[in-house]
This record gives structure tokens, sequence and C-alpha cells, in this order.
């Protein structure tokens, strides 16, 4: 079996947006949901697009455009989807997130562990 | 909504957002911005943080590294830069016209349009290169008045009058090739579903094999022949030799063994936009030593012999060479962009 791929941090992120979408997957709600994600660091639209586009790549997630919607001047939107890759990609790294979250909160236990602060 | 959706940007603003988008993103991305539009400062500024991360990310799509490398060094070989007796700075301006080359390539890849030249574009262009030549050997052959009666001259005239009915065959050829396109895409319909789709990338895979291995054999036969027979310089045999190498390698991929229709269309999506760069590169290969003989033959000898005939004779032959490989090129390059947004556009998950 293949080994899963291994996934930036920003990847995560964009893949955590789409899976927590859902059907409404597409440019602006996932940067919106990036943008959440990411906090209180600020997203470039473009880093979002960019990062869409290798992860199809990869096979990570898919896209389909929809029909030509007006209010966009007639264009279409091009919704995402995880992939099995990509959720088997992202389920690794929450794995690996969580591990290392037990550890540092074993090891800092007390007042030196704030998470958030 | 708020008022300003309803407006949407400054036309002027769109349009050149519009123009600076590759065209495949362009949709989306453009469609996205005017989704989140307010003001024309907040798009201006969206837009410029946007623009260039997508432009690269097109690039970065649309650039087959190999390939690109391939190209590369037929360029560098085509402005002598294998040769060794050239200065350091002469070295350096070919190494920078081959990076010029390359990145016009990229940037013509990543700006492809989304279709074929219409019918009338093409049989326009057959005329106006059919008329430049005609207008190009008009005035060489007015320059031989001198020379009334002499070989040349008679040449000269055949060649002359032969010259109008390149209008006709070069427009028959490009309509031929619009219709033989739109033939391949009768596959693609309202109708077009899963299985169909599975059925048409299988075809093109074991279609895909059989053409790589017998074209690799060929490029092969050809450059050992040129090399014997018209002695073409080694390295542009071994550039023959390594486009092979490459069409051999290609030669054993398998279709993917997926049932996932959306894996099967991005894996297909993908297959036929590196075959389309292969295909144009190999044109190009194809033609090199072709244009390179006709060159040498024709051109240089003409100005060491004070022959003009030869010289236009040669011009002629190589601007048609060149406008029938570019017409070819474009043809097949926007019938893969149709063939993938049909891909697209076929309703695989609601």
């Amino acid at each position: 079996m293949p080994a899963p791929i291994s996934l930036g941090q920003f990847e995560q992120i964009v893949l955590t947006a789409i899976l927590s979408l859902g059907d409404d997957a597409y440019g602006v709600t996932i940067h919106a949901r990036v943008e959440e994600l990411s906090r209180p660091k600020k997203v470039t639209r473009g880093a979002v697009y960019a990062t869409l586009d290798r992860m199809e790549d990869k096979g990570l997630i898919s896209s389909r455009l929809s029909d030509p919607i007006k209010e966009r001047g007639g264009r279409s939107r091009r919704y995402y989807r995880l992939e099995k890759s990509g959720e088997k990609a992202l389920r690794e790294s929450a794995l690996a997130a969580r591990r290392i979250y037990d550890v540092i909160a074993e090891n800092w236990k007390g007042a030196a562990w704030k998470p958030g602060s | 909504m708020e008022a300003g959706k309803l407006t949407g940007p400054p036309a002027m603003t769109e349009r050149v957002v519009q123009f600076l988008i590759p065209p495949q993103s362009r949709e989306t991305v453009v469609g996205d911005l005017r989704e989140i539009y307010r003001t024309p400062s907040q798009y201006m500024i969206e837009a410029a943080r946007t623009v260039p991360l997508v432009i690269l990310s097109c690039a970065l799509r649309a650039t087959n590294l190999p390939l690109l490398i391939l190209q590369g060094g037929l360029v560098f070989y085509c402005l002598e830069g294998l040769s060794g007796h050239l200065l350091p700075l002469d070295q350096l301006r070919i190494w920078l016209a081959t990076a010029l080359a390359l990145l016009a390539v990229i940037m013509r890849d990543t700006y492809r349009q989304a279709g074929r030249p219409s019918a009338n574009r093409a049989i326009l262009e057959a005329i106006t290169i059919a008329s430049f030549m005609i207008v190009f050997c008009s005035e060489a052959f007015g320059l031989k008045q001198a020379r009334l009666g002499t070989p040349d001259f008679l040449l000269e005239l055949q060649f002359a009058t032969m010259l109008p009915l390149a209008i006709p065959a070069l427009g028959v050829l490009r309509t031929f090739l619009i219709v033989g396109g739109d033939r391949d895409l009768d596959f693609f319909g309202d109708n077009t579903d899963v299985g169909m789709i599975a059925r048409i990338y299988r075809r093109f895979v074991l279609r895909l094999r059989f053409y790589c291995l017998a074209e690799a054999a060929a490029l092969i036969i050809f450059a050992v022949a040129m090399r014997i027979a018209l002695h073409m310089n080694l390295l542009l045999v071994g550039l023959c030799a390594l486009a092979a190498l490459f069409l051999l390698f290609q030669s054993r991929s398998r279709p993917i063994e997926s049932e996932d229709p959306l894996a099967l269309r991005a894996e297909y999506r993908r297959q036929l936009l590196q075959q389309q760069q292969l295909r144009r590169f190999l044109w190009w290969l194809w033609a090199t030593p072709i244009l390179i003989m006709i060159y040498q033959q024709l051109i240089q000898a003409g100005i060491s012999a004070n022959r003009a005939v030869l010289v236009t004779l040669g011009s002629a032959t190589m601007i048609l060479i060149c406008f029938l490989i570019g017409a070819v090129n474009r043809e097949c390059a926007g019938r893969v962009q149709e063939k993938i947004e049909l891909l697209e556009r076929t309703p695989l998950w609601q």
C-alpha cells in the first residue's frame, strides 16, 4: 500500500477548510474559512488558489465547475471536494498533531501550558 | 446583498484583471473577485494580492520540466551555443537568449487560449502568409530584371506563378484540421457519462503507448539516416536520441486502475496536457534538421554563389514549414483545451 502523502501546514489548513465546508467549498468560502483557521495570520487569496491547484495535481482534491452565476457576471464557481487520498493524508496529519499535542501537554502541564497564548 | 455587489467592479479594471489571469483560472478567479467586490480600491488591492500567485501557479502547472530541458537544448543548439569557438560574451548572449526563449515558451503555455482558432481566422492566416510570400518573392523577382532569360530568372518566374496556389492549399489544410478536430470532440457531449470517460481514457492511453513506441523508433531511424546521408550534427542526433528515450519512457505508462471517475478524469486531463506539450516539441524536433538543411543548401549556398533565387526559395520554404507547424500546433493545443473544458463540465459529482 502506498504511503500517504505528507502535507505542509498550509495544505492541512486548506484541506480542513474544504472538509468543513462540505458541498459549499469554492474559492471565496475556502479563503474565508482558511483565514478563520489561520488567525491571527493573514492569508492571501492567491496562496489559497496556488495550494488548491497543487493539491488537485497531487490528487488530494478534485474540482468541478458550476453553472454560470449571474452575480458573478455569468461566471462559474469551481467547487472542490476532498478525495480519498486527501482524507487519508489529512487523517495522518491530524494523528501526528495529536501525538505532538499529547507530548507537549504531558511535559508542560500546569502553568506553563496555555493553549492559544 | 450589498449595493456594491450589484454594480460590480469598474469594467476597465475587471478587463485588466481578466487579461492578466491565465485562461485556465480566469473564469473562477475573476468570478470570485467579483463576488467579494465592495469598492474599487478594495478590488484592486485584492487583485494585486491574488493575480501574481495565480499566474505563478498556472505557470508551474503548465510546465513540463523534462520537456522544457529538451526544448532548451534544441534552442541552444539552433543558436550555435555548442560551437567550440565562441567568446565568453557570445556564450552569455546565447544563454540569455535561450533563457528568454524558454520563458516565452512557459508564458505561451500558461496563457494558451481555451479554444481553437475559428475557421475564418485560420483561413485569414493562410491568406496572409501566402500573400506575404508572394510580395516577398515578387520583390526579389523585381530585383532580377537585369538578368532576363538566365536559368535563375526562369526558375523564379515559375516559382512566382506557382505561389498563388499556396493560398487555397493552405486554406484547405487548415479547414481539414478544424473539421478533424470537430470530429474528435464528438466523443464528448451532453450524454457523456463516467463509463464513457473511462473508455475514452483507456483507449487514449493504449493508443499513446503505440504512438510513443512507433515515434521513438522512427526518430532513431531518422537521426541515424540523417547522420549517415547528410552528416547531421552529432549533438542533434543526441537530442533526437534523448527525445526517443523520453518517448520510450512514456510508452510504459499504463491506464490507472481506479474506479473513481474523478481520479480518472484528473489523470486523463494531466496526460492530455503533457502529450500536447510533447507533440509540439516533437513537431519542431522533426523539422529542425530539415530547416537546417534548407538553410545550408539553399540560403547559405545562394548567398555564397550570389544567386538570389536560391535565397528566396529557401526563405519561402522555411516560412511555409514554420507556418504549417505553428498551425498544426495551434489546432492541437486548442483541441486539447476544449477536451479538458468538456471533461471539467461533465457532471461526475453534484
